[in-house]
């Protein structure tokens, strides 16, 4: 156990490993039990610092560095990027940029389509149309019970103005969406004229028939396919 | 479109090519370094680990983890510091793990009575005590000293593999040294009494 004063300094100094200052040296030679306990404490680092050499310097397995080239040699490659980073980033930049300006500027390019043209007017439309119940059309004959249900018909068709929208209504709901459209706000006017003057898509357009499943025969193997049947 | 398709064969073999010689070179670099390299990993893993076949595997991983990303390494002079950092990672996950942590424990009693047979039952229980104590050592002291405890590591070279100043190895050095000698003042004392 070292004197209380120099306690903390000489268990320092031995655990710095450092030359002990002038003070301290002369303390040591004055005092017989720090003397002692100094001596006991660079024991016990020179047992530390054994015992960390041992540890630290341990003996390498001839293996390691031959196990290390077989994996090394085994490695896959590894694939470069196709692009570098800046390049795909621009590339990035490049497609965010075309879809901003395609979703800012495309519909005001489509709203011309939408311009009612000159010298017409919903009265005039309305009055134009054909034949309302001819508009309601009796069922086509479909394939499947659903097209059965719910034929639908191009109201604004392909052959409309390019641009226009096309819009996709029953057959029993088109002379209802007519009128609707007729009574709706002014600016649906224009849809009603391209609604309203397109002729309907012709029904053999949209027919699908049945698939047609050829009877089957059944005929017995002969006995060399039959051999060649079993395992 | 037809310049593209006349061009495309010949830049891709040509890619492939650079691509192949610059693997080559990658390849020859890193296995220079190797048997420098694998000493170091070993021993760093080792040092955490306790167990030569643990240490092993973990350099052996340490390598190939730094093999896999060698060419991206702008200063090649920072390898051994990177190396030092991937190993003593991956031997920490690899401690963590209590499983392994029981076994390596009895392996590592019977790895010790058959490497020194000679050596006394006192020295033996001081190894071990000393050992774990350093593993109940914070991260970055007990590397330091693992390091400095490395044969041919001065301080300088200790403080270039984990990038701080040469003081703070010092300082580092030292408290860990206090802590060890705190916690193994019991085990020396009878010996020295003697």
């Amino acid at each position: 156990m070292f004197c209380e004063t120099y306690n903390k300094s000489l268990k320092d100094a031995a655990a710095s490993g450092e030359p002990l200052s002038p003070a301290l040296r002369q303390h040591l030679a004055s005092c017989a039990v720090c003397r002692m306990a100094f001596a006991e404490e660079q024991t016990l680092f020179a047992a530390i610092d054994s015992g960390l050499h041992a540890a630290a310097n341990s003996e390498v397995p001839s293996t390691l560095v031959s196990r290390v080239r077989v994996a090394l040699n085994s490695e896959p490659e590894v694939q470069p990027r196709r692009f570098p980073l800046p390049a795909s980033g621009l590339a990035g930049a490049a497609v965010a940029a075309a879809v901003i300006f395609a979703l800012l500027y495309l519909p005001s390019t489509h709203s011309p389509a939408f311009k009612q043209p000159a010298g017409s007017s919903v009265a005039a439309l309305v009055k134009n149309l054909p034949d309302q119940s001819g508009l309601n059309l009796a069922h086509s004959g479909g394939v499947s019970p659903v097209q059965r249900k719910r034929p639908v018909v191009l109201a604004a068709s392909r052959d409309s103005k390019p641009g226009s929208p096309e819009v996709l209504v029953p057959d029993e709901e088109r002379a209802a969406f007519a009128r609707f459209m007729a009574h709706a706000s002014p600016s649906s006017e224009n849809f009603l004229a391209s609604a309203a003057l397109v002729p309907r898509a012709p029904k053999d357009s949209v027919r699908i028939l049945p698939i047609e499943i050829a009877s089957l025969e059944l005929k017995p193997l002969d006995q060399k396919e039959a051999r060649q049947g079993q395992f | 479109m037809q310049e593209l398709i006349l061009i495309e064969p010949g830049s891709t073999a040509n890619a492939e090519w650079t691509r192949e010689a610059e693997r080559a070179s990658v390849l020859r670099e890193f296995e220079e370094r190797l048997p420098d390299s694998a000493v170091l990993a070993f021993r760093v893993a080792r040092g955490v680990l306790r167990n030569d076949a643990d240490a092993e595997d973990v350099a052996q991983e340490s390598l190939l983890r730094a093999f896999r990303k060698f060419d991206r390494l702008r200063e090649r002079g920072r390898f051994r510091a990177w190396l030092v950092r991937i190993s003593f990672r991956l031997a920490l996950d690899r401690l963590r793990s209590a499983k392994r942590r029981a076994a390596r424990e009895f392996e590592w009693t019977r790895e010790q009575e058959r490497s020194r047979p000679g050596s006394s039952q006192g020295s033996r229980e001081f190894q071990q005590q000393l050992e774990r104590a350093m593993e109940e050592l914070p991260e970055k002291p007990r590397l330091a000293l693992l390091l400095s405890a490395m044969e041919g590591h001065t301080l300088e070279e200790v403080a270039v593999l984990l990038s701080v100043p040469v003081g703070t190895v010092k300082s580092r050095i030292f408290f860990a040294r206090k802590q060890l000698a705190e916690k193994l003042r019991c085990f020396v004392k009878p010996t020295t009494n003697r």
